[in-house]
Order: structure tokens, then sequence, then C-alpha cells
């Protein structure tokens, strides 16, 4: 019975990632490669001066000018904990909308824009404590590479950009 | 309640109805506060008539059936009175009232119901008007004159007796002798006709309209995107102006030309967003008419400026609180009639509204001639309700200010005009909110003036732009008084922290910027940099920054959702070298560093 269970949960989160399949933007962050949905994203761009936002956590660099708008920036490395790195010429900020707004996120470099099929894909395994599996759509095998396809609305949902803080 | 889930078939065409017949409902009401200070004026009457007309039509093509039955009846009412077998009464224009409040919310269900909010168990009753419009037509009450109106004044006082047909013709002639004069003015002079029945005679004649100027109806998204593109497009030159000049100086005139015409294109496309007061001060003749019914007082409102452009977000926001000065002022304000003749003042209340441009700001004043407000009194009741300390002295304007605390009022007795006590200080917070001011003037038994300063639009301000270490900020214009190097001797510490500056006298605590917003400063003594004196809601501190920048007007962009809590910092804009700058709320960098 137990069998049969599992294989029909597993059924139905592969039927749930076929609704995901599409292209996708990679980009890597340290030595992992990542992807997010490239109906998501709207340009992608060099880093450019950014102006902090004073109370706001770490990740959150601040705010740059798009062309008039004023977008909030986060640094995807400092998001998932990774150390922070110098930013190079091949840093890039990828502009995705989310909930009819935009936000930049910045990764080391972007790579390319993959076909992912349903086939190619895997629900996201668990970790336990400490990963917050949420935020993954699943991970796609292709020519033998993991990427881990980030679900972009949940990593950005509703996020508070300012925290409380204790002045004195 | 009718079936009308058919609306959503095509959405757009009843969006468009929406907007059009609330253009009509709009019209309509101030034609019939015309009409009820002219109720013989024909025009008058066509010019309510064709836009329920059409209403009528478009309500029967949509299949709303509510609205068409309503306008029609209305429209049959109207009818009549135009062909003449009905003279307006005040009792029809209480019926034309209370039909277009139920077009209203018709028009408002119809609209709900395209948004897909639940409208069941709101119901509209238009039941009573319909049977009192039946009761009006069944028994008309005619008017006596001709319904073809003579057109000239002359003709008219022929017709009514005051001057003989010889007595015209000696006039006509006279006036082609003076030119320029107005045949009115002849006859009063000659004294053949009194001044009175001239102006009663006046009063019959159609009122010249003036035609309506051409528009074009636009996305408000789209305006907003031209505004943010010509600020661009500003920006933009500007920086190829500075590259250039450092560089060579033969393109100076053409570039100084593009900046010209940069310039007024983005007036124009400022100027786009401004729209007149004029359909908000209409609403207030509405408000006053119910209003000064409901108290049973005589009033009568006066409306000057109704020109005045104003951006069309405080056009929006100004309403309510207009609303609440005028409801205060014809409640509280103006006496009731008795009294009024008592004190030898006209029988009659008058509330003044006008608004005019003074020195890049807009004035509108509200201003009564009833009993004033009573010092003591307010006094009295701010110490009652613990708002102020028994011992405390203050200025006439800090008395009137204490009108505007949160929890005050001064009525005997509560009305359901206003009085419950809050409202005021929710002016005063809306009018802050468009980065305004209110300010009261009055005088007992003469009367109140309550004036509210807004800026030109909401969405420039003058900002002065500062630098801390790397980082430039903007402070509003508003909220500065001064700047200041202080002397070493000037500034002292309390415990070691918090830092004080005597200003000529005046003891402020300072805050450092650099250390409230953790940015490495370029200067660290005082009497190296700069010191603002910022002042919000009558608190005054200094503000430390390394240095001043310049003067700048500043397109204000939001910082978006993410950002709201942010304390001190109240939005954003961009810099002349393309750099976002955090503008920065004074008040806020008060509570957050003193507080």
């Amino acid at each position: 019975m137990e069998g049969t269970l599992k294989e029909e949960e597993k059924h139905a989160e592969i039927s749930s990632l076929t609704s995901h399949e599409g292209k996708y933007l990679t980009f890597v962050l340290d030595n992992e490669e990542y992807g997010i949905e490239i109906l998501k994203v709207r340009e992608i761009i060099g880093v450019m001066t950014i102006t902090p936002v004073p109370q706001s956590p770490n990740y959150v660099k601040g705010v740059i000018n798009l062309r008039g708008k004023v977008i909030p920036v986060i640094d995807l490395r400092l998001k998932f904990g990774f150390p922070e790195k110098e930013y190079t010429k091949e840093t890039c900020i990828i502009v995705v909308e989310v909930s009819n707004s935009l936000t930049g996120i910045i990764v080391d470099t972007v790579s390319e824009v993959l076909d992912i099929a349903a086939q190619d894909m895997e629900p996201s395994p668990h970790f336990g404590e400490g990963i917050d599996t949420d935020v993954f759509i699943g991970i796609a095998k292709i020519k033998n590479k993991v990427k881990i396809l980030l679900d972009i609305d949940k990593v950005l949902h509703l996020e508070e950009f300012s925290i409380t803080h204790n002045l004195t | 309640m009718e079936d009308t889930s058919f609306l959503m078939d095509d959405p757009e065409i009843v969006k468009e109805f929406l907007t059009e017949s609330g253009d009509h409902l709009e019209d309509v009401e101030s034609q019939i506060l015309q009409l009820e200070e002219n109720p013989e004026n024909i025009d008058i009457i066509n010019t309510i008539f064709r836009p329920i007309h059409s209403m009528k039509g478009s309500a029967g093509f949509l299949g709303l059936k509510d609205l068409g039955t309503v306008s029609h009846e209305l429209e049959t009412l109207l009818d009549e009175a135009r062909k003449g077998n009905l003279k307006i009464t005040p009792q029809i224009i209480e019926i034309l009232y209370e039909g277009l409040d139920i077009l209203k919310k018709l028009r408002e269900l119809v609209a709900k119901k395209v948004e897909k909010i639940d409208v069941s168990g709101e119901l509209v009753d238009y039941d009573p008007v319909i049977i009192k419009i039946k009761a009006v037509l069944s028994h008309p009450e005619t008017t006596e004159s001709a319904p073809s109106k003579p057109l000239h004044l002359g003709e008219v006082l022929v017709e009514k007796g005051e001057i003989t047909e010889e007595d015209l013709d000696k006039v006509l002639e006279e006036q082609e002798k003076l030119q320029h004069k107005k045949l009115g003015e002849i006859i009063v002079e000659k004294g053949i006709a009194s001044k009175e029945s001239v102006d009663s005679a006046l009063k019959t004649l159609p009122v010249a309209t003036t035609p309506a100027s051409d528009t074009v109806k636009v996305d408000i998204q789209k305006i907003d995107s031209l505004v943010n593109l010509v600020g661009e497009l500003v920006i933009a030159n500007a920086l190829i102006k500075d590259i250039l000049e450092s560089t060579t100086n033969t393109s100076n005139k053409n570039i100084s030309h593009l900046g010209k015409i940069v310039k007024d294109i983005q007036d124009q496309v400022m100027s786009i967003r401004m729209v007149p007061i004029k359909p908000t001060f209409q609403k207030m003749s509405r408000l006053v008419r119910d209003v000064s019914k409901k108290a049973g007082k005589k009033v009568k409102l006066e409306v000057s400026g109704e020109e005045t452009e104003l951006d069309k977000s405080v056009i929006e926001a100004i309403g309510d609180p207009l609303v609440h000065i005028i409801r205060n002022s014809i409640d509280h304000g103006i006496e009731p009639e008795e009294e009024r003749i008592a004190a030898g003042k006209p029988a009659s209340g008058h509330v003044y509204l006008d608004a005019f441009h003074k020195g890049g700001s807009i004035l509108i004043e509200i201003k009564d001639d009833g009993r004033g407000l009573k010092k003591d009194k307010i006094l009295k009741k701010a110490i009652e309700k613990g708002i102020i300390n028994e011992n405390a002295t203050l200025n006439d304007q800090q008395i009137f200010g204490l009108i505007f605390a949160p929890g005050f009022s001064t009525a005997d007795k509560i009305t359901d005009i206003s009085g419950r006590g809050v409202g005021m200080d929710v002016v005063k917070k809306n009018i802050e909110r468009l980065r305004g001011k209110v300010d009261v003037f009055s005088e007992e038994e003469k009367g109140t003036k309550i004036s509210i300063k807004l800026p030109l639009t909401m969405a420039i301000i003058d900002g002065m732009i500062v630098q801390v270490g790397e980082q430039k900020y903007i402070i509003p214009m508003l909220s500065i008084e001064e700047s200041i190097r202080p002397k070493k001797e000037d500034m002292s510490t309390i415990q070691q922290r918090g830092e004080l500056i005597n200003v000529r006298g005046d003891v402020l605590p300072m805050v450092r910027l650099h250390q409230l917003y953790n940015v490495e400063p370029k200067k660290h003594d005082p009497w190296e940099a700069l010191i603002l004196i910022v002042e919000s809601e009558g608190q005054r501190c200094g503000i430390l920054v390394d240095d001043l920048i310049g003067q700048q007007q500043i397109v204000i962009k939001s910082l978006g959702e993410q950002f709201r809590n942010v304390k001190g910092v109240s939005g954003s804009a961009i810099l002349g070298d393309g750099r976002v700058g955090l503008i920065l709320d004074v008040g806020g960098i008060m509570n957050l560093a003193l507080n």
C-alpha cells in the first residue's frame, strides 16, 4: 500500500512539473547552476551604481535607476547565504517581473537559455533543515549537469525589505 | 434585483458607459444647481434633458433596466418642463435631485458589478421618486409665460410692462450713439425702469454658455509614463551637456537650444496632469445646499477661482477635507437666522470658497461670516481633554490649531452633520499627506477663514541635495529652515551621547545622518561639516551632513511596496548623474533618532 501511495505522490509531482516545461534562463552562483523561467525575465543588465537603502537586510543591495523606474536589487548570493563576492565585468543584474513589479537580482554570470522538457526535470529532493526547498520548482539534468530551477515568485514573494532596527 | 450577468460579456462597452454617464451626471448636478437659481431658463432645462436622454439610450442598449426606467421618467418630466407645460418649482428641483442621486447609486451598482464586487443585498429603491414624478405630471403647475422666450432684454421689459415700445426705441437709438454701453444701464440711467426690474428681466434671459474646449480622454497611465520618460530626457540632456561643456565650446549653443526645448516639453507634459478644480467646487455647492437644509439655516455659497488648475491626484484627495471644513462651517460657524439678525448680520449666512495661485503654491480658502472661533472655549475644552497643559501659554495661531487635534470637538451637541470630534484631525492629516499646510484665522462674531496651502503638483518637489560620504540624499526644501556651520563652542553633549547645538540661543538636538544610515562620512566634526536646521510638526532639530550640493526640482518616485516600512525615507528620485537618491522624511528621522 505504502509503495503505491508513494508512486501516486510521485506521479502527481511529475504532472505538476509538466506545467513548468519551457525555456529557462540559466545563470551561475558560485559553482552551482540555476535556472529561472524565461517568461519572468524582463532584461539583463550589467552592474551599475546601486543606492543603498537603510534599514534593509544585507542581501538587499538597494535601488537602481532602470530608465526612469526605481527598482530594488537583491544579491542572490547573500540571499542564499553564500559568501559575498566582489562584482566583476561578468556580474549581471537579471530584471524579473513578479506580481507586476520589477526586481533586479544579482548573479555571478548569466549562461544561456535552455529548453527544458518535463522528462528532464525531477522534483527537488528533500535535504532536511537548513535548505528551503519551497523556492525550487525542481532540478533538471541537462547533459549530465544539474541545474536548479528556481521559483522566482517564491524567492521574492511578499518580501519585506526592511528589518526592525534597534537603534539604541 | 435585475439579472445583469450579461454585463460581463463586453466589459469594455460597460466601462465606457460608466465613464460617460459619470461625466453626464456631474454635468446634470451642476445644471440643476443653476436651474434652481434660474427656474425659468429653458436652455438649462435643455442641458439637463440631453444627458439624461442619452443615458436612457445607452442604458436601454446595455439592458440596464433600472437605469433606463429612472432616466426615462426624469426625461418625461424634463420634456414637459421644456415644453412649458410644467413650471419648475422647488418641489420639482427636489425631485430632480432625488432622481439624480438614484441614477448615481444605480451607476455605482453597475460599476461594482463590472469590478466583480458582490452587490447582493444592495438595493436601490427608486419607486418613491417615480411615484412623485407621476404625481407631479398628473397635476402639472404650468408656466404662465409662453414657452417661446423673447431673446432681448428690451423685449422682456416691454412684455412685462416695465417700459413701453416707444421707450425702447428711444433707448435703442441712444445705445447706438453711445456704443459699448449696455442697454440695461441706459434704461436705469434714464430712469425708465428700476435697477431691480432690469435685473430680474436679465435673469430670465438665456445664459450664454461658454463653449467646451476640445478635449481628448487619455488613460492616466499613458500620461504617467510620458511624465517619466520626459524626466529621463531632461536628465539625459543634462548629462550630455556636462560632457560636451567640458570638452568643447562649439556645440554649446546647440546644446542650450536643445535644453530649452526639452524644458518646454517637460512643462507641457507636466501640465497635462493639471485639471481645473471646478468639478470639486461644484460638488461643494450641492453639499452646501443639502447640509444647510438639514441644519435649518440659510446659507449661500460663493465660489471663485474655479478655473485654478491642480494636479489630478491633488484634486482627488482634496474633496474630503473640503467637505469636512464646509460642513463644520455651516454646522458650527453660521448662526441660526434669528441669532444672525440679532447680531445685525444678513439673515442668510455666506460661505466663500476660493482657489488661487500664490508663490509657487495653490491656496484654497474657505471663509464664512459666522460666529467665529471662541478662544476661551477652545482652551477650556483642550485642557479638559488633556490636549494641553493648564499653564500653557499659546498664541492665537496655536489656539486655533487645537481644533485639528485628535479627539477635539467644541460643539455642545452632537449633530449628524458634524461634531463627532473626528474630522478636523483627519482633514489636517489628509492635507499633510499632500505635502500641504492648513492655517486657521478667526475673529469672534465676524467669521472664520481656513486656508489650505498645497504644492502645485504631487509629483515634483523642491529638494536640497546633500552629501554624506559617498551617498547623496534629498531633503525637501519645505522642511529646511537654514543651514549653518556651527562654531566649536556652540556644540555640547548630554551624557556623552546626545549632541546639542546652540542656534542663536535655541538649543536643538543634532542628528548625525551617517550614524543613522551607517555610512562613512568625510567629515566627523560639526564645525567642519554643515548642519541643516529642519522642522517637522513643530519639532526642530539639526541634521549633520558633509556638504550641500545644490537645490533642484525633483520628480518623486516611490520606492515600492517592499520598502514601505523603511523609516525616515519617503521616496526616491533620479539625480542629475543618473543615480538614485533617497528622499529623506524629516519627521521620520526625528522619530527614529530622538524618540
